[in-house]
Parts: C-alpha cells; sequence; structure tokens
C-alpha cells in the first residue's frame, strides 16, 4: 500500500471493504464495575425488524482469549469486571438496527465490591479472578492471589552495593493512563462458508488471529484466510481481537457475512490502555558513579490481563530503568494486579515510558544532589561510547540555548534507548521479465513500510523502484510466507531483512551482480539463462533480548527548553532538540516522520493526556475531552541524525518507540531547571504543576 | 429514522420548516453533528440557514453594529467592519477551536448552543451585545447576558431563530479585552475565559462589566468585581487583588477532568488578572 493511495482515499481500509448483504453487530456493554450478572433478556431485541441475531455466553459458552494469559472472555460470563465490557453481541441488517437491538437488551446486574486503583488492588483479599490458575498461560508463582503475573530479576552483587553505598537515592514515581488513539478505529468483517474462514480486520498479528479462529472455531487452520488491509495506526491498540470473535461466530451462525466498526467513544472506553504505574526506583551512588539499582514497578492492570503480550503479564519495564548507563547490579520487578477498571494494554513501548520517566529524572535529581551537571553526570555514567557522544551533541546545544537571552525558563534532558522487538518473516522475491515483485504476508500499519521494502528491493537488485512492486499475501493463501505481525519496533529489523535475504538469493541465481539502475537487465539475465523467472525466499529474525557483547540498540538524546507560568502552572515547551543514532537509514522521510511522531506522541502524553477513569467510568469519552496534541501545540523542534557509528556494521535498528519514552524526563527536568520544583507524577498538567509549586513553596 | 434536509433561502422559508414537529434549525452544522455522532440530537427535518442572505453580513447601524448570524468564526476574523470597529471581537473569533471549527462553525450557532466554555458569549455579555430573535410572533430583542438560562439551554423557542447579534460600537474612553486559558491543546474549550470592559472618563474609570466563561453555567457577571475598578486610573488596574478575589466569590466552577472546581476558581481571578494589565498597559484598544 503505497502512500498516495492514503492521500487520496483510494486505500481501502477495513471499515471500506465491500460487503452486501453483511450484518453489522453492536455490543451490549457493562455499565457497572463489578457484578453478578443474574439475568439476560434478549426478548425485546430480538424481536425488533431487523436482529437477526442475538448472542450471549449461554449460546457461545466460556471462551477465553489473551495474547499471553487467557483471561479476557469473548462475551461475559456469570460475571463483569469492568465497565465497558461485552456482555451481549448483536447481528441486524443495518448499524442502527443493531445499537437499537443492544439498547432493547435487558442485563439484570447483582453489583459486587469493587476494586478501584493501585493501593486497592495490591490490598484486595478477595481475588477478582478466583479460577486464575486455571487459565492458560497463568502465571505460577504470583505475589497474592489478586496479581495478573510478576516479572521480577536480578543481576550482580546489589546488596553488598548497596550496603557500600556512599548515597542511597530513593523516589516514586506515578504515571496516568493513556489511549493510544490511533485515527482508525478498530473494526472487522467476517464471512464463513461451509469450508472457508474470510477475516478483514484492523489486527496487526494476522497469524495469530487466524490460528484463534481456527481454534475457536474447531476448523483447520489451512481454511481460515486473513486478508491483509491497512491498518490505520496501531499504537499498541491493534493487537488484541476486541471484537473479531463474536463476528466470526455471528457469521457461522447466520450464514451472512457480519461486520462490526467501533465508535470512538467505545475505543476511548471499551478497549485497553497504557498502564497507570508506580515506580520506586532506589539506586546507590558512590563517587560520582550508579553502583546499583533497585527498582520495583507495581500497575493496575484492570480487569484482564489478557491484552497484554508479555508472557510474565506484565509490562516490558525491566532493563529499562537507567537503560542508557552502566549499571551492573541490578533488581528489578514489575508486577501488574487486577482491579475493576478498564483492561491495561500496550501504548507505544508499553513499559519503557514509565520507567524511563522514573528513572532519567532521579538521574538528574542525583546529579543536583551531587552538585554535579546533569550531563556531565551522564557522561561519567553512560554505558559505552555511543551514549557518550550523544551526551556531548546535547551538550553543545544547551550551552548554546544557555547563553541566549530568554527570560525564565529551564533547559531539561534524557536519554533513551530501544531494543528491537524478536520476531521472524519470511517474504518471497519473484523476479519476472516484467520486473521484480516481492511478495508477503506483512501488515501495514501506517509507518510507511511498504516504501521500505520496495527501496530495499530496488537497492538490492539494482533496478529502479518504479519495476519493483511490493504485494501482499493474504494470510493463508501461501503457507510459505509467515510474519510475527508488526510491533515492538521490529518491521524494519525483521521484515525488511527478510525482503533484503530474498532479494541477494535472487540475485544469487541471476549470478551475483546487482544492476546499476537499468530496469530491464533481470530481463536480458532471465531471458540469458532460458529461464521464466527466479523465485527465491528469504527468512530473518531478530530475538530478545540482544546479544550482551554488540550494542545492537538505538540510542537517541532529548533536550527541550521550557518556560513556566508559576501563577498557573501550565508548561509552555519552546524548543526540543533530538539526536538519534539508530544505525542506518533507509528512508530518511519515513525515518523523521517516526522520530517526530514519537517525540509529538510523547509531548502529548507527558502534558496533556490522561484518560480519567472515575469509579470504573472512562470520563474522558470522546476526542474533544481525551486531548492529543496537534500541530498547533508542537514547539520547534531539531532533529540531528548521527552517522552510524563505525562499530555499527549496517545493523537494522528500530526507531518506532525510541522518542516517545524520553520527552516527560526531559520535561519534568527543565521545569526543575527553571523553577527549582521536581515533578514525580505524569501528567504534567498545569494545575498538577501548580500544585507541587505550592507545596514547594509552603 | 431518515433525517429530512432543507436548505432555506429565505427567514420566511426556515421559519416555516421549523414550524413543524421536531426539526431543528442548524447553520455550520459544527455542534449538530457532533451530537449527532453521540446520540445527542436527532431531528425529524432539519432546517439549513447557512444559505439565507439576511443572515449574513456586518454592517453598522447608527450606533450599534450589526452582525449576521450565520456569519461563520473565521468570515467574522477576517472582516474588515468587524476589524475596524470591534477588533476584539475579531481576534476572538480568529481563535474560536481550530480552523475546522471557524470554516464552518456561526456566531448565532455558538449563541444558540450556549455550551459554557464557548468564548463569543463571554466577551459579547461584557460588550452588552443582544440577539435579535425572529418568529412566527416577529423579532424580538434579549441580551446576551439573558440569551442562556442554563447550559445548553436558551430563551430561543423550537420555531424561532436567531437572525442577528447587535453589539454596541465604541463610545469614547472605552477599553475591552478578552483572554482563555487553554492549558491543553491549542484547540481546547477554555477551561477558563475572562471578557472586561471598561469606560474611562478622564483618568478614571467611570463604568466596567466582568464576566468569566467556563466557570459557571452561564457567562458568569463578576458585578462586584466591576464595582472594585470604578474610580481607578489605569495604573491602578496592576494591584487588582481585591478585585481577583471578587472574581473568585463570583464564579461558581464545578470540577470535572478540566480541572478541579477550585483551581477554576483560582484561574479565574488570575485571567481577570491579565485581562486588566493588558488594558492597564495601553491594550484592549476601543
Amino acid at each position: 500500500m503505497n502512500g498516495a493511495a492514503k492521500v487520496d482515499g483510494g486505500a481501502a481500509y477495513v471499515a471500506d471493504v465491500r460487503a452486501p448483504g453483511a450484518l453489522h453487530v453492536a455490543f451490549v456493554h457493562s455499565p457497572v464495575a463489578h457484578a453478578r450478572v443474574t439475568g439476560i433478556d434478549p426478548s425485546a431485541a430480538r424481536a425488533l425488524p431487523g436482529v437477526v441475531d442475538v448472542l450471549t455466553h449461554r449460546e457461545i459458552g466460556e471462551i477465553l482469549l489473551g495474547r499471553a494469559l487467557r483471561d479476557y472472555p469473548v462475551l461475559a460470563g456469570d460475571r463483569v469486571l469492568c465497565v465497558g465490557q461485552r456482555v451481549v453481541a448483536v447481528a441486524a441488517v443495518d448499524p442502527a438496527t443493531a445499537q437499537a437491538a443492544a439498547a432493547a437488551v435487558d442485563v439484570e446486574y447483582e453489583p459486587l465490591p469493587e476494586v478501584f486503583g493501585l493501593d486497592e488492588a495490591m490490598r484486595a483479599d478477595v481475588p477478582l479472578h478466583p479460577r486464575y490458575a486455571e487459565y492458560p498461560g497463568a502465571v505460577a508463582d504470583r505475589p497474592g492471589s489478586n496479581a495478573q503475573g510478576v516479572w521480577a530479576t536480578e543481576e550482580g552483587e546489589v546488596d553488598p552495593a548497596f550496603a557500600a553505598a556512599e548515597r542511597v537515592f530513593d523516589h516514586t514515581f506515578t504515571t496516568a493512563r493513556n489511549h493510544s488513539a490511533p485515527l482508525e478505529p478498530h473494526a472487522c468483517l467476517v464471512s464463513v462458508t461451509a469450508d472457508r474462514v474470510d477475516i478483514w480486520a484492523t489486527h496487526k498479528e494476522p497469524f495469530n488471529l487466524r490460528r484463534l479462529v481456527a481454534e475457536v472455531g474447531n476448523v483447520p487452520v489451512e481454511t481460515v484466510r486473513v486478508h491483509l488491509s491497512p491498518v490505520g495506526g496501531d499504537f499498541g491498540a491493534k493487537g488484541f481481537p476486541f471484537a473479531e470473535i463474536a463476528c466470526y461466530l455471528l457469521a457461522r451462525r447466520t450464514g451472512k457475512p457480519v461486520r462490526h466498526t467501533m465508535s470512538y467513544d467505545d475505543e476511548l472506553t471499551t478497549t485497553a490502555t497504557r498502564h497507570p504505574a508506580r515506580v520506586r526506583l532506589r539506586t546507590a551512588v558512590t563517587d560520582g558513579v550508579i553502583r546499583a539499582l533497585h527498582a520495583e514497578t507495581a500497575i493496575d492492570g484492570g480487569a484482564f490481563g489478557g491484552v497484554k503480550a508479555v508472557p510474565m503479564v506484565v509490562i516490558p519495564t525491566i532493563h529499562a530503568p537507567y537503560g542508557s548507563y552502566a549499571v551492573a547490579n541490578r533488581r528489578e520487578s514489575c508486577v501488574s494486579y487486577y482491579s475493576n477498571n478498564l483492561p491495561g494494554g500496550h501504548v507505544r513501548a508499553p513499559g519503557e515510558f514509565q520507567a524511563l520517566f522514573a528513572s532519567e529524572s532521579q538521574v538528574d535529581v542525583i546529579a543536583h544532589e551531587l552538585g554535579l551537571d546533569p550531563l556531565e553526570f551522564r557522561h561519567a555514567n553512560a554505558a559505552n561510547a555511543r551514549i557518550r557522544r550523544i551526551v556531548a551533541e546535547l551538550r553543545s546545544t544547551v550551552e548554546k540555548w544557555r547563553a541566549e537571552p530568554g527570560g525564565t525558563r529551564g533547559i531539561g534532558v534524557a536519554l533513551t534507548f530501544r531494543d528491537t522487538g524478536p520476531g521472524l518473516s519470511t517474504v518471497r522475491c519473484v523476479v519476472e521479465p516484467g520486473g521484480v515483485r516481492v511478495e508477503l504476508s506483512v501488515v501495514d500499519q501506517g509507518s510507511g513500510s511498504y516504501s521500505l521494502f520496495e527501496r530495499l528491493t530496488a537497492e538490492t537488485l539494482g533496478v529502479p523502484r518504479g519495476f519493483v512492486r511490493i504485494q501482499a499475501v493474504d494470510v493463508g493463501a501461501d503457507p510459505v510466507l509467515q510474519d510475527s505481525g508488526t510491533g515492538a519496533s521490529r518491521v524494519t529489523a525483521v521484515a525488511g531483512m527478510a525482503v533484503v535475504e530474498s532479494c541477494r538469493s535472487a540475485l544469487a541465481e541471476l549470478g551475483g551482480v546487482p544492476g546499476d539502475g537499468d530496469g530491464f537487465w533481470p530481463a536480458r539475465r532471465l531471458a540469458e539463462l532460458g529461464v521464466q523467472s527466479v523465485v527465491a525466499e528469504g527468512t530473518a529474525a531478530a530475538g530478545w533480548p540482544a546479544p550482551p557483547d554488540v550494542d545492537v540498540r538505538s540510542h537517541a538524546g532529548i533536550a527541550v527548553e521550557v518556560g513556566v507560568d508559576e501563577e498557573s502552572g501550565r508548561i509552555d515547551v519552546r524548543r526540543a532538540l533530538l539526536v538519534a543514532d539508530t544505525g542506518r537509514v533507509f528512508n530518511e522521510v519515513a525515518h523523521r516522520g517516526q522520530l517526530e511522531g514519537g517525540f509529538v506522541y510523547g509531548l502529548s502524553q507527558t502534558l496533556l493526556e490522561e484518560l480519567v477513569v472515575e469509579d470504573g467510568v472512562v470520563t474522558t469519552a470522546t476526542l474533544g475531552d481525551y486531548r492529543i496534541a496537534s500541530a498547533a501545540d508542537v514547539p520547534p523542534l531539531e532533529i540531528r541524525v548521527l552517522e552510524p557509528a563505525a562499530d555499527d556494521d549496517g545493523a537494522v535498528k528500530s526507531v518506532g518507540e525510541l522518542v516517545n519514552i524520553g520527552v516527560a524526563p526531559a520535561v519534568a527536568n527543565a521545569v526543575f531547571d527553571a523553577i527549582g520544583v521536581r515533578l514525580l507524577d505524569l501528567p504534567l498538567t498545569a494545575e498538577r504543576v501548580l500544585a507541587a509549586i505550592k507545596e514547594q513553596s509552603r | 429514522m431518515s433525517t429530512q434536509f432543507v436548505v432555506a433561502r429565505s427567514l420566511d422559508e426556515a421559519l416555516e420548516a421549523l414550524a413543524g414537529e421536531d426539526a431543528l434549525a442548524v447553520a455550520g452544522g459544527v455542534s449538530v453533528g457532533l451530537l449527532a455522532n453521540l446520540g445527542l440530537v436527532s431531528a425529524a427535518r432539519l432546517v439549513s440557514v447557512a444559505k439565507i442572505p439576511g443572515l449574513q453580513g456586518v454592517r453598522v447601524d447608527g450606533d450599534r453594529l450589526v452582525i449576521g448570524a450565520a456569519m461563520t468564526h473565521g468570515r467574522l476574523a477576517v472582516d474588515p467592519v468587524l476589524r475596524r470597529e470591534r477588533a476584539e471581537l475579531a481576534t476572538m473569533f480568529g481563535h474560536i477551536g481550530n480552523v475546522r471549527v471557524r470554516a464552518w462553525g456561526t456566531v448565532g450557532g455558538n449563541l444558540a448552543l450556549a455550551e459554557p466554555a464557548q468564548d463569543p458569549p463571554v466577551l459579547l455579555a461584557a460588550l452588552d451585545a443582544e440577539v435579535v430573535i425572529v418568529g412566527a410572533g416577529g423579532p424580538r430583542r434579549v441580551r446576551v447576558t439573558e440569551l442562556s438560562d442554563g447550559p445548553m439551554s436558551t430563551v430561543v423557542g423550537p420555531d424561532e431563530l436567531i437572525s442577528e447579534v447587535v453589539v454596541p460600537v465604541p463610545v469614547a474612553g472605552e477599553r475591552c479585552a478578552y483572554r482563555k486559558f487553554l492549558p491543553k491543546t491549542a484547540d481546547d474549550y477554555a477551561k477558563v475565559s475572562a471578557a472586561v470592559q471598561v469606560r474611562f472618563d478622564g483618568a478614571r474609570i467611570a463604568a466596567a462589566r466582568v464576566f468569566c466563561g467556563a466557570v459557571g453555567p452561564v457567562p458568569v457577571a463578576c458585578d462586584q468585581a466591576a464595582a472594585l475598578l470604578v474610580g481607578r486610573t489605569r495604573d491602578e488596574l496592576r494591584d487588582v487583588d481585591d478585585v481577583a478575589s471578587a472574581v473568585r466569590d463570583a464564579v461558581s466552577p464545578t470540577g470535572d477532568h478540566r480541572g478541579s472546581a477550585d483551581y477554576k476558581r483560582e484561574m479565574s481571578g488570575v485571567f481577570v488578572k491579565r485581562v486588566l494589565e493588558e488594558i492597564g498597559s495601553g491594550g484592549g484598544r476601543s
């Protein structure tokens, strides 16, 4: 899918796929946070003209979903655990009838004690999921019967390092619930015939969706096909089948295509959110050197853990705090707890955002307490020369900014890094007289990946881009093509390298010498070889964590200048610098787009975004209330992309989740620099900043 | 349910179409569209008033400035007559929402919506503007301060229309300014807004009007604060803690996800103070 089609409206997103005669699905969502479901009476809904089918747990039994832990029911059984939980699915001839029918279903709820907020969730003595141990993917050893999961690690000699420390710094930071807020809401279309299932879905892991449907339907996986439509933004939201399975079951029961397109209201209130976190960091420092870290993260996992992809049913905070520094002695844990809030899920860098706000803020606190310049302290503790290079770049700009007149202002910095997520991809390169075609089953989720594949193919074979076509092959149409799905900043490093591998293999068969830009050389070569075409497959994989001896990470540094209105608490971010060391740049425009987009995304979640939940009810239920930064809210941003370091060896690195995680600590550090007030809680809303200013002057 | 969409070419046509059951007037459709998407309004008949010539334009009529109710915010922001006669109004219209809202939203639609965090009602209240409401019973004039009787509610009847907004042209010695607090996005609703109009008689303020938005069900008249301004000189607008205090006493904000009631109350005082500083330093031209 190319960019032009997205601009001119030609791109067919899932909601655009035509399906004459398709039924439309609406859901009955729970209005209460925790209750026993004592009765469901769908008779009034069934009686409405145009209503074709009504689905409850009585018809489908218990079907549990989950990317790691399977605790998320397709439709609620005898209990609802959060507001917005899907209880009944109605299929009707048009969306309005489906909505009216859903409103006509009579569900009786008998209230149960509710658990809101992290403290209550940690203390809850009656577990919200008493059958936890029976769930597939349950974590064997967890801290308490209301925990969703735990990830704990220890490296080096932590206790001796703390015992010998000159100073121990102990701070607790909190972060808010954000929404991933993709432009396109979730949508799906399912068609079931006697021997085949066809699915169109806003789902970035179509292979997983295919396996799931085959399992739920008890049909051979070969009979299930997932059609690849472009995904209109993901940011973590598009990895969980919120509506797909109910639509599949309705399609099978009714024999008609069934579709659902989520309203944005439902998007904000019934999907999943960034996990609000409490991060406590205890950091041992001796002689200006960080000797040991004890990091404890607790998160409100909400009603279900199934939206999280990490096998330990937490978010990836381990190894994130102080990840840019040489800290060998580390004790880290992350624990998620059940509550009656809407479930937590993945939002762009799902755990690193929280962890880095804490650690890059604390680095600043420590530097100030020790009387050191924050950049100097970072330089002295940096993990390697690559990071020291970034610190030096930041310093030159920060010194320049400080020399300029500018009234009351503050400057703050932060360092970030990013590993490439694990994954595997197999693609096929087909060289024919008319051009080169690369067949793959990789979802285009809007990051420009298909343009990148096109460019990689053209470069590897030495043909103009106009002779290259990237062809999305529906999942299931070709058993050889594989992909782990998009996400975790892995597309370039995994699918992109698979494209290069397939092209290299094809090139080897064509004699091993790429062309010099002549698009017809492959045709001539094929004629010389006396063959119609050359077909070659390529596979690439990335593991996680990366091997310890090479730094295959991306690194970045952020500097921001802020002014603070001390009467209102409003932070005015005036300008910013981003220094990025991301290895080889394949597509400058897409690369810059990811870096800029990451900055804006991070700035928005730093200053503005909070999905407010009161007694389980989302009160910021529209984009008019859940405010997101737009172009008018973004300061001038200078981006400095560093040449790949000498030892990079052409390594392919990730950029998608590198930048957004560093904006919050840079801004908080700048506020401290401006007015001497330390902010420990996100987002940094004006009211919260004013309260901190008053607290300090008390 | 289907909705009939009637494009009225004249006021009479519009009023006739509105007289039927379950009809709703729509100008730019910004709020009607949003509310319909949320399922909060519906109508069997939508009557578009956007194409009625009589609801367009800005003209001076004696000591009154007459603004057509279907003028969009964007056109008002650049209207030469308005810019010349009431620059503060044009500037306010130029900062409503975002460019998409300004391209479609109209001043009449805005006043008819009566959303408490909107900009125009606050400044128009400070300017003591009126609206002309037309209906079967003929036209009547209502002060902007008396137009809304609560959030999303006005005295305009279901078969009536706002046709004009009438604003006094500035008198000698008048100063007026408006500010809104946007701690979130640039296109957000105001968390708090403040409009002040004063009339200097010589060096001293002879009359004042102070209104705050988004801190009550309708624009809040801060009469006590206004009384405290009378008799002051321009220099004395730098020390207005007593005025700010009176503003805080007058407003009645409710806490929500945009901020606590206490915070909004405090910001009302801060923003009235800032408007007065602007006037004191020579801003808020007349």
